[in-house]
C-alpha cells in the first residue's frame, strides 16, 4: 500500500493539514504491536492488572497480619522484598497494593474523563454563558498548579482512599473538558456538520456520531498517561500525611511508611518506589505507542 | 508592546484576587472545628464558642470572605499562626526567599540539560543516541521527584557523605534538591523540545531556505530553533506548575526552609491560615510565571505579538487557545 | 532531445527512490531530457508522476532516506551535479540554481521578517554586508510589485499571491542562471494566478533566466514555456517544442490530456478523462507504464524497454505504436 508521507508529489505540509482520517481500530492495533517499546508497555501493564487479580494466589503471606518477631529484615529468599516494620512481607503488601494504586489511578483518570467529557459537552454545545462559566471554571482550577489542587481538595475532602481518588480527579476535569469543547470549537466550523444540519440530523446525533468519535484518540492517550500521572500526585500526598493513610497497602502510602526507615533499612523505600515507578513507566510508553498508532502523521 | 505587557499585568489582578477567593472557599468547607485545633481537646465548649467568636469564625461566608479579602490585600496581613500565633506573613516573607531560588534554579536547570538533549535526539533521530536520550526522559517522567530525592539522599549524602543530608547551610545543600526537583522537567523539556524540532525541521521553509544554500548551521539556529521554542516556552511554563507542587514535597524531604515546608507542617497541625496563605502565595506565585511566559510567547512569535498589539484582543484568551492546544 | 551544443541543463538517465516500510518506490525511472539556456521546459504531468522529484533531485534538497537517486547524471553548464558534496552543492543553489515552491502559506519562516528573509541569501553568496543586503532585498521586493517598506513585515501580513511574490523574489534574488518553478501557480486563485504567471515571466525575460516549469496544468504550459516535457509513471514519454506538442502530440497520454480539458464553447459537452489511474510506483507494470489505460495497447507494448523515439526536430516520443522519423521516410 502506497505510503502517502512519502509521496513524491505532495508536500509534507499538505498531508498535516488534512483532516484526520477515521482509522480502523484494527489499523490502530495493527501499528501498535508494530512498536516494541508499546507492546512492552502493554505486556508490564497486563501483567500488573493480573497481579491485582490475582494476589492471593501469589504469595503465601498476609498483607495485614502483624508478625513483631520477624521485622525489618532485608530482602531474602524468604521475603524477596524483605518485612517492613510490622513484620509483613513488602512483596506481598505491593501485590496487593496493586489493587488499591491501580484503582486510585484509574479511578481518578476516569472522573476526570467523565467529569470533564460532560462539562465539555455542555460548553461546546451550548455556548454563550454556559461555555464561558465553565471555561471560566477551567481557567482557575488550572491557575492553581495540580499538586496544591489536590492538596486544597483533600483538606476538605478529608484523608482516605475514596477521597484522595475525588480529590485527584477533580484536578484531571478542566484537561478533559478543554479538549472535548476544543473539538466542538473544531467542528462547529466543518462542513460536514453544516451539512449534516442541512439534512435535519438530530443534535445529539450530530455529538455522539460525528464529535465524540474524533475526540476519542486524543482523551484515550491523555487518560492512559493520566493514570500513571495520578497515583504520582497520590504518592505525593501521602508523603505529606494527607492521601492514602497506612495500614492500607497503597504504593505511596508504602513509601511514606518507609521513610521513618530511611537510615536503617532503605529497601523499604527503594523497592516500592522501583514497583511503583516500572508500572508508571510501562502506562507511559502504552500511552506514547498509542499516540503514534492513533495519528501516525504525528508520529516523530 | 509596552502597552500590552502592561494590559497583561494589570489582568493578573483579578486572577490574583479569584484564585485567593476560590482557595478561601475551597477550604472554608473543611470540616474540622477550628476552635478544637487551637485550644486542643481539653476545651469546653464555651471556650471554643468564644474563640470562634473572637476569631470570626462564626460570621456568615460573605462577611468572613469580605474579612479575609480586606486583610491579605489591602493590609497585607495574613493573620496569624494557629499554632504559634506568629504573623504568617513575617514566616512568609522569611521562607519566599529560598523556594524562589529553588523554583529558579529548577527552571534553568530544565531548560540548559533539556533543551539541548531534546534538540541532540531530535538531530540523531532514530540512532541510538535518540533511543537512549528518549528513553532516560521517560524514566524521568515515570519517577516521581521525592522518591527520587530520597535515593539521591540516600547515596550522596549517606553512602558517600559527599552532600549534606538536609539543609541548606551551605551551596551543597541545594544540589540535592534541585536535582531531584528538575530531573522530571528536564525529561518533559527533552522529549517536547525533540518532537518540536522534528516538526519544524520538515518544514516547506526549510525546504526554502535550504534551497536557498543556507547552511545547515543557519537552517537550525535561526530557522528551526525561534520556531520550535515556541511550545517548548508553553511546556517551561506549565512545568514550572508541576515543580511547584513538587516543591512543597522536596522541601520537606530535604528540610529547606521555605513556604512548601511552611505547608505541609501546616497541614501536620492543620494551621488553615497558614495553609491557606501559603497555598495562595504559590498559586499567585504561579500566576505571574504564567504571566511572563505569555508575554515571551509574543516576542518569540511575532504573530502573537502582532494579534496583541493591533486588535487589543484579551490576551487571555490565547492563554487558553496555548492550553487547549497543549492538552 | 538530445541537442547538446547550447544544453545548459542535462539531465541523463536519472533514476530515483524512495524507501519507506520497507517498500520502495520508484519515483523516476530513468528520466532524460536537456533545457537550453534562455528557455523554458515545462514539466506537465498528473499529480503523483515525479515530476517534483525530478526537480528536488536537481537541486540535491532530497531527504536522503528516504530517497535515493540511485543513477544518472545532471550535468549543469558542463559540470555533473550529483556526486559534489553538500558543501558544494551548497554553493550552487540559490546562486545557480534557485527554486520556488508549490505552497506559499508555509514556504515562508513566520518568525522572521521577509527582507531578511531574501536578504539571507544574498549575502551568503554575495559575501557584502547585512545593511547592503537589506537595502537588495528590498529592491527585489519592488520587483516582484511589493512596495520596499513592506520588507519589515511578517509573512502573516501577507496574503497567498503576495507570499509567493515574496517566494520568487527570494529566488530570483542572486540571479540565478536557472529557476525551477514546482507548482508556482496552483495554490492561488485563478486571478492571482495569471498575476504571477507573468511576473515569473517579465522576471525571467528581464533577468535572463533559464526555467523548468512544473504543472499539471496545459493553459499554463502554454503562455509560459517554450519547451514541454510530458512525464508520465517517472518517465519522459514525450517531449519537444510547445507548437509541437500542442500542434501535433503523438503519445496517447499526451492526446488523453488534451482530450480531457474542458473547453470553452464546447457546449456542454461532457468531460473525457483519461481511464484508470496512475500505476502504484512499488509495482509497475512491465513494458509501457501507460498500457494498463492505453486505448492502443497491444502484446507488444507490454514487455520489453519501451524506446524513445524521434519524430521531428525536437520531437521525440516513447510509444510503440507511434512511428518515428525514420520509420515514416
Amino acid at each position: 500500500m502506497l505510503n502517502m508521507s512519502v509521496h513524491p508529489d505532495k508536500p509534507l505540509a499538505a498531508e498535516s493539514k488534512k483532516p484526520k482520517k477515521q482509522s480502523n481500530t484494527l489499523e490502530i492495533l495493527k501499528r501498535l504491536f508494530k512498536n516494541k517499546l508499546a507492546v512492552m508497555g502493554l505486556v508490564i501493564f497486563i501483567i500488573y492488572v493480573l497481579v491485582a487479580i490475582l494476589a492471593p494466589l501469589l504469595t503465601p503471606y498476609d498483607f495485614a497480619e502483624f508478625n513483631p518477631s520477624g521485622k525489618n529484615q532485608g530482602p531474602s529468599l524468604a521475603h524477596l522484598f524483605g518485612t517492613d516494620d510490622f513484620g509483613r512481607d513488602i512483596l506481598t503488601r505491593l501485590f496487593y497494593g496493586t489493587r488499591y494504586s491501580l484503582g486510585l489511578g484509574i479511578g481518578a483518570s476516569f472522573i476526570g474523563l467523565f467529569v470533564g467529557v460532560i462539562l465539555g459537552c455542555i460548553a461546546g454545545y451550548f455556548g454563550g454563558v454556559a461555555e464561558e462559566l465553565i471555561m471560566r471554571f477551567c481557567d482557575l482550577m488550572q491557575a492553581i498548579p495540580s499538586t496544591l489542587l489536590a492538596i486544597v481538595v483533600s483538606m476538605v475532602l478529608g484523608v482516605g482512599y475514596v477521597n484522595t481518588i475525588i480529590a485527584i480527579g477533580i484536578g484531571r476535569i478542566p484537561l478533559n473538558c478543554r479538549m472535548i469543547r476544543a473539538q466542538f470549537l473544531g467542528q462547529r466550523k466543518l462542513e460536514y456538520v453544516e451539512a449534516a444540519h442541512a439534512t435535519n440530523c438530530s443534535k445529539l446525533k450530530l455529538i455522539f456520531v460525528h464529535i465524540l468519535p474524533n475526540a476519542v484518540s486524543p482523551l484515550i492517550v491523555t487518560t492512559t498517561m493520566g493514570i500513571g500521572g495520578c497515583i504520582m500526585i497520590a504518592a505525593g500526598l501521602s508523603f505529606i500525611n494527607l492521601g492514602v493513610q497506612p495500614p492500607t497497602p497503597e504504593w505511596g502510602a508504602m513509601i511514606t511508611a518507609g521513610k521513618e526507615f530511611i537510615r536503617l533499612y532503605p529497601y523499604q523505600i527503594l523497592l516500592p518506589g522501583i514497583f511503583m515507578a516500572v508500572f508508571v513507566l510501562a502506562v507511559n510508553l502504552l500511552g506514547d505507542g498509542l499516540r503514534d498508532a492513533m495519528d501516525p502523521k504525528l508520529k516523530t | 508592546m509596552f502597552r500590552y505587557i502592561v494590559k497583561r499585568i494589570l489582568l493578573i489582578i483579578p486572577v490574583v484576587l479569584l484564585v485567593a477567593v476560590a482557595i478561601f472557599t475551597i477550604m472554608f468547607f473543611t470540616p474540622e472545628d477550628r476552635a478544637s485545633v487551637v485550644l486542643g481537646p481539653g476545651a469546653t465548649e464555651e471556650q471554643r464558642y468564644e474563640l470562634r467568636e473572637s476569631l470570626g469564625l462564626n460570621d456568615p461566608y460573605i462577611v468572613q470572605l469580605g474579612n479575609f479579602m480586606y486583610k491579605t490585600f489591602i493590609q497585607l496581613d495574613f493573620g496569624e499562626s494557629y499554632s504559634s500565633g506568629v504573623p504568617i506573613i513575617n514566616e512568609l516573607a522569611r521562607r519566599f526567599p529560598n523556594t524562589l531560588i529553588l523554583a529558579i534554579s529548577v527552571i534553568f536547570t530544565e531548560l540548559i540539560i533539556g533543551l539541548p538533549l531534546g534538540i541532540l535526539a531530535a538531530r540523531n533521530r532514530g540512532k541510538i543516541i535518540d533511543q537512549i536520550c528518549m528513553l532516560i526522559a521517560l524514566v524521568g517522567i515515570s519517577a516521581p521527584a521525592f522518591w527520587v530525592g530520597l535515593q539521591l539522599m540516600i547515596l550522596f549524602s549517606q553512602k558517600l557523605g559527599w552532600l549534606p543530608v538536609y539543609g541548606i547551610a551551605t551551596w551543597k545543600g541545594w544540589i540535592l534538591p534541585i536535582v531531584a526537583t528538575s530531573l522530571r522537567g528536564i525529561a518533559q523539556m527533552a522529549r517536547q523540545s525533540r518532537s518540536s524540532m522534528l516538526e519544524v525541521i520538515h518544514s516547506d521553509y526549510i525546504t526554502t531556505a535550504r534551497a536557498q544554500g543556507l547552511k545547515e548551521r543557519t537552517l537550525l539556529a535561526r530557522y528551526a530553533l525561534p520556531n520550535a521554542l515556541i511550545p517548548v516556552v508553553q511546556t517551561l511554563g506549565n512545568s514550572f506548575g508541576t515543580s511547584l507542587g513538587g516543591t512543597v514535597i522536596i522541601e520537606n524531604v530535604f528540610s529547606i526552609p521555605g513556604v512548601g515546608q511552611y505547608m505541609v507542617e501546616a497541614i501536620a497541625t492543620r494551621d488553615y491560615p497558614v495553609i491557606r496563605s501559603t497555598v495562595i502565595v504559590l498559586a499567585i506565585a504561579f500566576s505571574i510565571v504564567m504571566l511572563i511566559v505569555d508575554v515571551a510567547f509574543a516576542f518569540i512569535d511575532p504573530r502573537i505579538k502582532a494579534q496583541y498589539e493591533a486588535r487589543g484582543k484579551k490576551p487571555g484568551s490565547l492563554t487558553r487557545k496555548r492550553r487547549e492546544s497543549n492538552a | 532531445m538530445n541537442n547538446n551544443d547550447t544544453a545548459f541543463l542535462s539531465v541523463k538517465d536519472l533514476f530515483v527512490e524512495y524507501t519507506s516500510d520497507g517498500q520502495v518506490i520508484k519515483a523516476v525511472n530513468g528520466v532524460s531530457f536537456d533545457l537550453r539556456r534562455g528557455r523554458t521546459l515545462g514539466l506537465v504531468g498528473e499529480t503523483g508522476a515525479g515530476k517534483t522529484t525530478i526537480a528536488k533531485a536537481i537541486m540535491k534538497i532530497l531527504l536522503e532516506p528516504p530517497a535515493h537517486i540511485k543513477s544518472g547524471e545532471i550535468i549543469f553548464c558542463g559540470q555533473n551535479l550529483l556526486p559534489l558534496s553538500n558543501k558544494e552543492m551548497q554553493k550552487i543553489r540559490g546562486s545557480k540554481i534557485s527554486m520556488i515552491f508549490q505552497d506559499p502559506m508555509t514556504a515562508l519562516n513566520p518568525t522572521m521578517r521577509v527582507g531578511e528573509q531574501i536578504a539571507n541569501g544574498i549575502r551568503l553568496h554575495g559575501g557584502i554586508s547585512k545593511k547592503d543586503a537589506l537595502e537588495k532585498a528590498a529592491n527585489m521586493l519592488e520587483m516582484v510589485g511589493i512596495p520596499k517598506e513592506r520588507s519589515r513585515e511578517y509573512p502573516h501580513q501577507f496574503s497567498g499571491g503576495m507570499k509567493q511574490r515574496v517566494v520568487i523574489a527570494i529566488a530570483l534574488a542572486c540571479n540565478p542562471d536557472l529557476l525551477l518553478a514546482d507548482e508556482p501557480t496552483t495554490a492561488l486563485d485563478v486571478t492571482i494566478q495569471a498575476q504571477v504567471l507573468m511576473l515569473i515571466n517579465r522576471l525571467k525575460q528581464e533577468l535572463n533566466t533559464s526555467m523548468m516549469l512544473i504543472t499539471h496544468d496545459l493553459s499554463v504550459i502554454a503562455t509560459t514555456c517554450d519547451d514541454v516535457a510530458v512525464v508520465y509513471a517517472g518517465e519522459i514519454v514525450e517531449s519537444g517544442s510547445l507548437e509541437e506538442i500542442f500542434d501535433s502530440c503523438a503519445h496517447p497520454y499526451t492526446k488523453g490530456l488534451f482530450d480531457s480539458m474542458p473547453e470553452i464553447g464546447s457546449g456542454g459537452r461532457r468531460l473525457k478523462p483519461i481511464v484508470g489511474m496512475m500505476p502504484d510506483p512499488t509495482d509497475l507494470p512491465n513494458g509501457c507504464k501507460f498500457s494498463p489505460r492505453c486505448p492502443l495497447a497491444a502484446d507488444e507494448c507490454k514487455t520489453g524497454k519501451i524506446e524513445s523515439k524521434k519524430i521531428s526536430g525536437t520531437h521525440y516520443c516513447r510509444c510503440c505504436k507511434v512511428r518515428s522519423e525514420q520509420e515514416v521516410r
